[in-house]
């Protein structure tokens, strides 16, 4: 019986046992030595960061929250009378949530927080997915307690902050309006402060329609509106950041119908005249804090989609070990095998991205909070390009391997009877919201053409084994680096249409390259992952070349397929 | 008002989906291929304990035999927010027969007490011979009531439990200070279920020191002369060997087929 | 000459079966050893019993007859107890391994300093000594116990420990008095209220079961595989936790604190197979589980395994059955 999320998982006990620098990310995070750290070395902050992650993390997840997945699913959330109901199985996940005090992970300690490394968060968050996808959405709303302890007055911190932590609020960030989507330099949303205020620390009011606010009927909501006149600040520049408590002003308008994450409540929100309270500097709302709450956000949907991806290769393998047709079990059939073993490599694959770049957020944000302006330069700008290929490919991935999940069930993987087709539904918003594959495509070229990763790459392709296989490797894939380069210059001297329509193959180039070099290292450490390693190479490199003369093509859109006078698709846009 | 309770944890053989044999050649256990875990009946006794903390206040002391093997049950105590532990200071329980054990326990509930209540999980647990909870409470002179499923009702000098019987159950009272010896079957979220650990306790008891008592402090000589039963050794049971079948439920013949098949007797 | 005794246990409904199957057991143990068997009976109103006791293999019956044993008080019984048997200093103590007498077995163990070795499948004489064998880890290895030094041994046996027998109520035996001196202390522990259901069913003897585990969730998935039961002509079992939650009656308990059952068709819905419940049902003849958890440990020992809800799967079986 799988009774612990955590210590059944041996691919992500291998990554934070033995892949992650602590010593240096727990100096950064703890200031070990001084009087306020909770540890005496990194050995022993470590030891308690995985022995929590078995309990009551990965504990919680399997006896509590996965049982009740399908009901929580099914009841969904409801709306009645301008209040938002939630399933009793949800309830009782925030409860048992709450009451293992897992909702301030990331806070500092005076705050009632953990004080834990973003990288332990992005774990909880993938143990936590795994029991029940919808539920990332309160457990992975910490971004916004820590964009308060961030950003925000130490007055607001005080005033929100213990109770975030302690769960007895929760959190909603309220960005989108119906035509500010992924473009939210076009938000409406008005805030407005007497003359007689200081607007620094006085009582705004916030007036305007938020949709699409994942936990909208949360207590605490950061608010993106525009404080500016926009006749001297338009777009981004006219935005800043509140934080709105919930009072009687904030109404939720309905909640949305969806096709999954039934267990998180949508809403619609109407702030009518709502008091809020303003975060850091007027007019840095877009640019600065939405940008670092996003990137929090598409770290966490990563991990959601690892977590996912998790639950769906578990299923298929249960299943197909248990499954017996024709006299044998379907795994013993070649296309089913292959299959499974693509959906566990994949899963490691976007998992292994998943983690490095959580790594490198630690290291930049342990940097950047000592001081430390080298480092805080160099793993910033790997952290900008990592974590939009990180969310892109693991929620890509979640979508395929899920949907794959269903084929191994087959008839039955369609029926509600069975776990996998709604891993399926939940999966589908993972590549939609904090940015869509397509935004998150367009985040990372750009970087990449900037030749933001060169320095990453050459760390990575310049390791040496002791085995003589990982070096041989190791040497393809070094060879078809040179792909990169190629495609990068061919690229650069091209219009920005080009760069877009090739965009994607670029980053999927980059991703295969990483994910190839990182299986290498992982294959030092632990056997079984030299298979691993071969068979993602393997897979790779004739990936790699496909892309590569996709991108050297020259060949852009055929827009007339959709333009022409003649085409059936122009006709039907009549 | 405040009732202090006392309860008895172990670590026990973790003997669930047991693969292969458990004894080696020689006839002795082969303790390489077990794990340990926390006794599942005394984390319920824990919960009990926890829970009337919870509502009405008092102290909640975990006692445990024996250093620690895989898990130390009494820092999980801790991180479920008890408020005193003690460890009674002897290498390895299975030195031990269930008399002297409860002796050493009810020695250390003697110093470390009074208890209004203490409880302990209901399964006589492998190589164990003997209720400990029940020992425990002939041991102190204090009546046990077993087989507890709920603590309906305590008031002072007295508390009223339901207890499990054989068809059916019982509502008893019973005087203060009293033994409960927990045995609790447990429903899809029923209240009863055991919490897990608290993040903020875990930081702060992970290096907490365990007070012990040693032998010496509980006023025990000779353990060796408290022994009255003897483990005279294990002999393996043959496995019945089942020739398992999958039936899909939702192919009509193969479901048809398992019935025809039972009605041959097959 | 050496005696041998065995704890009888009188409920609503007279003398229980496992109490005989002691006796039977003890009897036995007896004819090996040439020690003499004597049975325990106390409770209120209970005099009528001593010739049954006398029918099913006693040499003697030591009876304590009392009002104020009506209500089983540990501590109240454990006092008649120690005292009768404080004289007798035996060598053997059988009780049946019911709530009972594993209640009493520890208390009077503890009090006269013998050893004790409850839950056990069987007890033997073997050169010179007594072995109680208690099925451990698992069910894969019987764990030997037995009394340490000179001491006499005190087990409680679990139900197949032997076959109950027949009365010979031509056979003769003496009853003797046991005195029954209480004090207030003994009786500080009080029953309020007793709920037990009269067995209305007897697994023991049906052919075809089919048990509710708590996996089925609500009671009117309950009538569902009331449905199933009575389109096999069988019976309904269930788990301790279905008992708990009021599902149904406490008489229809198998497992542990159950009976144990061995019925040519056992078919478990949303059982998951914990010892607690196999050791009351592993030796049906054949084994259907329906269970959602591909891993529930049942589906380790059942023959049939069907994986799926049971929601659906029992309609499905109904139209094939009727």
């Amino acid at each position: 019986m799988i009774e612990n999320f955590y210590s059944d998982n041996e691919d992500l006990k291998f990554h934070m046992e033995k892949m992650v620098d602590w010593k240096k990310i727990v100096q950064l995070k703890e200031n070990l030595g001084s009087s306020d750290c909770n540890y005496e070395n990194a050995e022993e902050a470590l030891k308690t960061y995985l022995e929590m992650l078995q309990d009551p993390i990965g504990e919680i997840a399997a006896k509590r929250i996965a049982p009740r997945a399908a009901e929580v699913d099914k009841i969904g959330c409801a709306y009645e009378n301008g209040e938002v109901k939630f399933p009793d199985g949800l309830k009782k996940n925030i409860q048992d949530l709450t009451d293992a005090q897992l909702m301030g992970i990331t806070i500092p300690t005076r705050y009632g927080g953990l004080n834990m490394p973003k990288i332990f968060y992005v774990a909880a968050t993938e143990i936590i997915s795994r029991a029940d996808a919808s539920l990332m959405n309160f457990f992975g709303l910490q971004g916004i307690a820590e964009t308060i302890s961030v950003f925000a007055s130490e007055e607001l911190k005080q005033k929100y902050l213990p109770k975030m932590c302690s769960g007895e609020w929760t959190g909603a960030m309220a960005l989108t309006e119906a035509d500010a989507g992924s473009d939210l330099g076009a938000v409406m949303c008005k805030a407005e402060i007497d003359a007689s205020q200081n607007p620094e620390t006085g009582e705004w009011k916030i007036k305007g329609t938020k949709r699409f606010i994942t936990n909208g009927c949360g207590d605490v909501i950061l608010v993106l509106a525009r404080s500016e006149d926009p006749q001297k600040y338009g777009g981004g520049r006219g935005l800043s950041f509140f934080i709105v408590p919930k009072t009687p002003a904030v109404k939720v308008r309905r909640i949305e119908h969806k096709l999954g994450i039934h267990g998180s409540p949508t809403c619609e929100l109407y702030f009518d005249n709502a008091p809020g309270y303003l975060v850091g500097q007027r007019g840095r709302g877009l640019a600065k804090y939405t940008a670092w709450l996003m990137a929090a956000a598409r770290l966490t949907v990563a991990a959601q989609a690892v977590g996912i991806c998790q639950a769906a290769v578990a299923e298929a393998v249960k299943y197909a070990n248990e499954r017996e047709q024709f006299g044998k079990k379907i795994k013993e059939f070649s296309q089913v095998a292959d299959m499974l073993i693509d959906m566990q490599v994949y899963t490691e694959a976007a998992r292994t991205l998943l983690y490095v770049t959580s790594q490198i957020i630690d290291l930049q944000e342990g940097a950047e909070m000592r001081g430390i302006k080298e480092d805080e330069r160099k793993y910033s700008k790997f952290a900008d390009v990592l974590t939009p290929l990180a969310k892109y490919y693991a929620c890509e991935l979640c979508n395929k391997i899920s949907s794959d999940a269903i084929q191994i069930h087959g008839g039955n993987g369609f029926t509600t009877e069975y776990p996998v087709e709604r891993l399926y539904r939940d999966a589908r918003i993972t590549n939609i919201y904090e940015g869509t594959s397509q935004i998150q495509v367009n985040w990372a070229i750009l970087r990449i053409l900037k030749g933001d990763l060169d320095e990453l790459f050459k760390e990575l392709s310049g390791k040496r084994y002791a085995q003589a296989d990982l070096n041989a490797l190791s040497d393809k894939v070094r060879k078809s680096q040179e792909a990169l380069k190629e495609c990068v210059e061919f690229v650069k001297g091209k219009e920005t249409e080009y760069r877009d329509v090739v965009a994607k193959k670029v980053c999927d180039i980059v991703v295969d390259l990483l994910v190839s070099y990182l299986f290498l290292a992982q294959a030092e450490k632990w056997d079984y992952k030299r298979k691993v390693a071969k068979k993602f190479i393997q897979d790779a490199l004739p990936r790699i070349e496909l892309n590569r003369q996709y991108v050297l093509s020259g060949n852009g859109l055929e827009l007339d397929i959709l333009n022409q006078q003649d085409s059936p698709v122009a006709a039907g846009s009549r | 008002m405040p009732y202090n309770c006392a309860v008895i944890v172990r670590e026990i053989w973790d003997t669930r989906d047991l693969v292969g044999t458990v004894l080696k050649e020689d006839g002795g256990l082969n303790e390489a291929v077990l794990t340990t875990r926390f006794e599942p009946e005394d984390l319920n006794a824990l919960e009990m304990a926890l829970q009337l903390k919870d509502k009405q206040g008092g102290k909640v002391t975990a006692i445990s035999v024996g250093q620690p093997r895989n898990v130390d049950v009494l820092r999980e105590c801790l991180y479920r927010d008890v408020d005193a532990v003690v460890r009674v200071d002897v290498p390895s329980v299975k030195d031990f027969d269930t008399a002297t054990l409860a002796r050493m326990i009810a020695n250390t509930a003697q110093k470390a007490g009074p208890f209004d209540l203490i409880l302990a999980g209901l399964d006589i647990v492998d190589g164990e011979n003997s209720l400990l909870g029940t020992h425990v409470a002939a041991s102190l002179g204090v009546d046990a009531v077993t087989y507890v499923d709920a603590l309906d009702e305590i008031a002072p000098g007295r508390v009223v439990c339901k207890r499990q019987i054989e068809n059916g159950s019982e509502v008893v009272e019973t005087k203060l200070p009293a033994l409960l010896v927990v045995g609790v079957a447990l429903l899809k979220d029923d209240p009863r279920t055991p919490r897990s650990a608290k993040a903020t306790l875990k930081l702060k008891h992970k290096k907490t020191p365990i007070p012990v008592s040693t032998l010496q402090d509980l006023g025990i000589g000779d353990p060796a002369s408290l022994k009255t039963t003897v483990l005279a050794g294990y002999e393996g049971i043959p496995q019945r060997v089942i020739e398992s079948k999958q039936v899909d439920p939702n192919d009509e013949p193969s479901l048809k087929s398992m019935l025809d098949d039972i009605r041959r007797g097959g | 000459m050496s005696e041998l005794l065995v704890y009888i246990e009188v409920n609503e409904n007279g003398i229980t079966d496992l109490s005989l199957q002691c006796l039977a057991k003890g009897a036995e143990l007896a004819k090996k050893n040439g020690w003499k068997v004597g049975g325990l009976v106390l409770g209120a109103g209970v005099k009528d019993c001593a010739k049954e006791v006398i029918a099913y293999g006693a040499d003697t019956v030591y009876l304590a007859d009392d009002a104020r044993l009506k209500s089983f008080v540990p501590s109240a019984y454990q006092r008649v107890l120690t005292g009768f048997l404080k004289q007798k200093n035996p060598g053997m103590v059988i009780f049946p391994a019911t709530t009972r007498g594993n209640d009493l077995a520890p208390l009077i163990a503890s009090e006269l300093d013998l050893a004790c070795a409850l839950d056990c499948q069987n007890t033997d004489w073997e050169s010179g000594k007594f072995f109680s064998r208690r099925s451990e880890f698992d069910g894969k290895v019987a764990t030997k116990y037995s009394a340490s030094g000179s001491r006499g041994l005190v087990t409680s046996l679990k139900d197949g420990v032997a076959d109950s027998g027949t009365a010979d109520a031509a056979r003769t035996g003496q009853t003797v008095p046991v005195e029954v001196v209480l004090n207030e202390n003994d009786l500080a522990t009080k029953v309020l209220k007793r709920e037990v259901v009269k067995s209305t069913v007897n697994l023991k003897a049906a052919k075809i079961i089919v048990t509710a585990g708590a996996g089925i969730g609500t009671k009117e998935n309950f009538a569902l595989v009331e449905n199933l039961a009575r389109a096999f002509g069988g019976e309904v079992g269930a788990t301790r936790p279905v008992v708990d939650a009021g599902w149904t009656t406490a008489d229809r308990q198998i497992g542990q604190t159950g009976v144990t059952v061995k019925p040519d068709l056992y078919i478990a819905c949303g059982v998951s197979g914990a010892v607690q419940h196999r050791v009351g049902m592993m030796m049906a003849k054949k084994i259907v589980a329906i269970n959602t958890d591909a891993a529930a440990p049942i589906f380790k020992f059942a023959h049939y395994r069907i994986v799926g809800d049971l929601v659906d799967v029992i309609p499905k079986l109904l139209k094939l059955v009727k």
